[in-house]
């Protein structure tokens, strides 16, 4: 120790005392730049959107003197980005959607009133809206459809992971729909068809369905109560014997039989195959299709299309859903908007999920399913299926 | 430099002459690749990190042959093991590093030395979210992931060929590097994801001595990082469909449900010069100064038949360091440090062409290291250095900015005990403290589910003080064969934040190395 005293002592007598002050003021002040610097918001490419809802049907013009529809909620969704957003018009008719990313966007338009004691919902859409370089104003046309009394009130279609003891590692055959009367009279499911359709072709008079199948009955032989369902099975059997999560369809009501090799279960009436394009039973797709309720004195009237699709008039539709894996494909919807204006589903194939419609009220003990004709609203995902019962959150 | 000029006499011509003699080198040297090892443009794009035994890319290679001309044969394991919760979340939760190493260098005739490596490396990554990219956080916001959190693994093979040579004798020298790596890397679950890299690095030098021994180096660097990543149709895991995200920039990725198959290649394309050099006999002190430039650019393509851009990418950097050496006589000298760096990176959009995402990160350091001998051949080096540095990410895209700079105050002391000749052992211990500066972070008010999960989470971990303790040691034994075993500890400590607290993340690093040496007489 007292070596490196006179050490330093001797050291800092010479020159080198002096240099070493230089040296340090300097490095001193290399560490006075600090690489702090002011930052303020960042600059963003975001846009606005404005949005105009009309209805130039003259619906609204008779019940509110004007075209422009106040209190509508708009639903935008952005093709690439997989957002949501939804807001209401104002008294103008105008909603604002602000600070958007630039993207391709789908846009929704629901608005539900009572006019002349009925239910009527003003719906509307707009697929692939171009929002990019600077604000953007469009206008959405919405038209008037009345609520159904006859809905689907649940579609499970999405079908189940493999489970052991078998590991089945593609099961879709536990698909089942279930049909509520929502309103309060009887009604006769004798002659109904059930059908899902195929994409892609805009027809403004006809569906083009790929599986159409119809309720037995010569008029009054299924009546259907108000606030009862029918459960109608792709197989009516237990399914949870081959995938224990599935589920018990033994006590379907109807289910769909198309010869060959398909499930027959003998105590359970089976529906009538109008048309059956293609498999070996009536499936509908695990990741995207539409299923739909009408009503026709002939269903064969109509014909095909060249592709073996039946032709139904859409007049005649009751009620319909249109699901997809992937919400944002808005611009592959099946159903227009006078049918279904939004999407359900949004979940992965073989995931043992089911859509259920929303209960929207109660009246007098019967439950009311919401019915908006836009399935993005009126539906939920359910994580476990509820055949012939109502799910209530 | 006139000797006769009285230091610190008010003679102010030599004050003046000091002061824009080195702020010039400042400015000439622009921000540099210091000797301190600032910054590893190899291990910032490839994360590998060899430390005792592979020259690697960093250094001049013209003066290999007269700084170490001693033919040798050398072995080396190197294992590194990090974990620990205080991590981004894109960094894997726990990397498990070995590399197997033979190396050796050999005269070629009187003025020419090869040197050569050949390294196997084994990785795991355990806990790795999303990121199917080497490096998620190299600056390049469009990084491919899916929506697995798994384990990585990852076999590669590297090999560096060195060759220097004296073209003027004690004059002027050359030199040429080459640094080759390929690997593969997958996943252990569903979608099993794999990637493949390949870097290569070539560096060129030429330098030349003056008769005092001050040097002047020059280095041209070029260097081409390729990763591709590929997801292929599963077959096994029928029930599951993957959702793959192609994340750009801070927010609101591209997210694609149920595709079976997925492809993307990176290529990074980079150029760098360096200048480095010695001043010896500078009023009896020495400096050693390095300054770098690199340019690089990345392409960016979903692959396949068709390929789709995806965004490009630039990266810009400098970097200086200088050592200014005092010598004190008695084997004891002061020496003054600084270095520095700047970096910016840019992204543009595939589809717009515009620029959407700027990044920037600044460091500019300072210290004194006092290194004391003593007549039993003790040796004691304790240091202090503070340290300025900021990251600055604008998402102009999503119009997102994080900016958080901070201040870290450094402590190490290292001890050489005296070198018995059969028996030589070191070691040290340090101390940090870092500081964060007034960080700011500017969001939208509809951010997106990638913010609130990932992007809000690494805003916490960069607003973080930490404190950090480090351990060093090395002890080597024997004559002809030589072995050495080398450790470092690392251990870093959150301190409290208002948003959250992590626990810890430590790293341990070790190496054994057995060498032959040989050395030559000139």
């Amino acid at each position: 120790m007292e070596r490196w005293i006179n050490f330093s002592v001797g050291v800092m007598e010479n020159k080198i005392l002096s240099k070493l002050f230089i040296l340090i003021f300097m490095i001193c002040g290399l560490c006075l730049f600090r690489c702090e610097e002011t930052v303020s918001p960042p600059s963003s490419m975001r846009l606005n959107l404005t949005v105009t809802v009309k209805d130039t049907t003259g619906f609204s013009m008779e019940n509110y003197g004007t075209e422009l529809v106040e209190n509508a909620t708009v639903y935008l969704n952005s093709v690439s980005y997989y957002t949501n957003f939804d807001t209401l018009s104002d008294s103008t008719g105008t909603a604002g959607f602000f600070q958007i990313l630039p993207d391709n966007y789908n846009l929704s338009v629901t608005k539900r009133m009572v006019s002349n004691f009925t239910k009527v919902s003003m719906n509307g859409s707009l697929v692939n809206i171009e929002v990019f370089g600077e604000d953007q104003n469009v206008t959405i046309y919405v038209q008037p459809a009345v609520a159904s009394q006859l809905v689907i009130s649940e579609l499970y279609y999405n079908g189940s992971p493999p489970q052991p003891p078998y590991n089945i590692p593609q099961y879709f055959h536990d698909q089942f729909t279930e049909i509520y009367n929502n309103s309060d009279e009887i009604i006769y499911l004798d002659s109904i068809i059930v059908a899902d359709l195929d994409y892609g072709h805009a027809d403004e008079d006809y569906i083009y369905a790929v599986h159409a199948n119809m309720f037995p009955g010569t008029g009054k032989d299924y009546p259907l109560y108000p606030g009862e369902f029918v459960v109608l099975a792709q197989d009516a059997i237990d399914h949870t014997i081959v995938v224990p999560n599935s589920v018990n369809l033994s006590g379907a009501d109807f289910e769909y039989f198309v010869g060959g090799g398909d499930v027959d279960q003998p105590n359970v009436e089976n529906m009538i195959k109008i048309h059956h394009k293609y498999g070996i039973d009536v499936l509908y797709s695990v990741f995207n299709d539409a299923v739909v309720l009408l009503k026709v004195q002939d269903p064969f009237a109509y014909g095909y299309s060249q592709f073996d699709l039946i032709l139904l008039p859409k007049s005649a539709v009751i009620d319909g859903i249109d699901y997809r894996d992937n919400l944002a494909e808005v611009e592959y919807k099946r159903l227009d908007a006078s049918i279904d204006a939004g999407l359900t589903g949004g979940f992965e194939a073989y995931q043992n999920k089911s859509v259920h419609r929303k209960i929207d009220t109660y009246d007098e003990g019967r439950v009311i399913l919401m019915d908006n004709n836009n399935s993005s609203i009126d539906f939920q995902v359910l994580d476990h299926p509820t055949p012939g019962y109502l799910f209530d959150e | 430099m006139n000797s006769n000029i009285k230091i610190g006499t008010g003679k102010i011509n030599f004050k003046i002459t000091m002061i824009t003699g080195l702020t010039s080198l400042l400015i000439v040297a622009g921000f540099a690749e210091p000797a301190h090892k600032l910054f590893d443009p190899l291990y910032f794009h490839s994360g590998i990190q060899l430390h005792s035994v592979v020259r690697q890319s960093m250094t001049n290679p013209c003066w290999n042959f007269r700084d170490d001309s001693t033919s040798t044969v050398r072995y080396s394991l190197q294992a590194g093991s990090t974990n620990g919760d205080f991590r981004r979340i894109l960094d894997p939760g726990q990397i498990n590093d070995s590399y197997w190493t033979a190396s050796g260098s050999q005269r070629l005739g009187e003025r020419s030395l090869f040197y050569g490596s050949f390294s196997y490396r084994f990785q795991t990554a355990a806990d790795k979210t999303w990121s199917h990219n080497r490096q998620p956080y190299s600056g390049l916001p469009f990084v491919f992931a899916d929506s697995s959190t798994g384990d990585w693994e990852l076999n590669g093979l590297m090999w560096n060929v060195d060759i220097s040579r004296e073209f003027i004798r004690d004059r002027v020298y050359g030199g040429i590097s080459v640094f080759y790596n390929v690997d593969e890397e997958y996943q252990d679950i569903f979608p099993r994801p794999k990637g493949n890299h390949r870097d290569m690095y070539i560096n060129t030098g030429i330098g030349a001595v003056s008769s005092n021994d001050s040097r002047l180096g020059f280095m041209l660097k070029y260097f081409n990082i390729q990763e591709s990543l590929a997801t292929s149709k599963y077959s096994l895991d029928q029930e599951k469909t993957p959702i793959f995200y192609k994340l750009r920039g801070l927010d609101t990725p591209l997210i694609f449900r149920g595709q079976t198959s997925e492809e993307r290649l990176y290529s990074i394309d980079g150029l760098a010069v360096s200048i480095d050099g010695t001043i010896r006999k500078f009023m009896d002190s020495k400096i050693d100064f390095a300054a770098n430039y690199g340019s690089s650019t990345a392409d960016n393509v979903d692959g396949g038949a068709y390929p789709i851009e995806q965004g490009s990418w630039e990266d810009e950097y400098a970097s200086y360091a200088v050592d200014f050496t005092v010598f004190l006589g008695n084997n004891t000298d002061i020496v003054f440090y600084s270095n520095g760096l700047q970096r910016f990176q840019s992204a543009t959009h595939p589809d717009l062409h515009l620029e959407i995402y700027h990044e920037t990160e600044r460091q500019l350091s300072g210290g004194i290291i006092l290194n004391l001998g003593t007549k039993s051949s003790w040796f004691l080096s304790p240091s202090a250095e503070i340290m300025s540095r900021m990251l600055k990410r604008e998402d102009t895209f999503n119009g997102i900015l994080d900016y958080f700079p901070g201040t870290l105050w450094k402590y190490h002391l290292l001890v050489d005990t005296p070198d018995r000749g059969y028996v030589d052992f070191k070691f040290g211990v340090g101390f940090d403290k870092y500081f964060v500066g007034n960080d700011e972070i500017f969001l939208p008010n509809n951010v997106g589910f990638y913010y609130q999960s990932i992007t809000a989470n690494d805003e916490l971990y960069y607003g973080t003080d930490y404190t950090s303790f480090r351990f060093t040691e090395m002890l080597s034994f024997g004559q002809k064969r030589r072995y050495s075993l080398e450790l470092e500890y690392l251990r870093l400590i959150p301190g409290d934040s208002q948003y959250f607290n992590y626990s810890f993340r430590e790293q341990l690093q070790l190496n054994f190395i057995v060498e032959d040496l040989i050395r030559f007489t000139k």
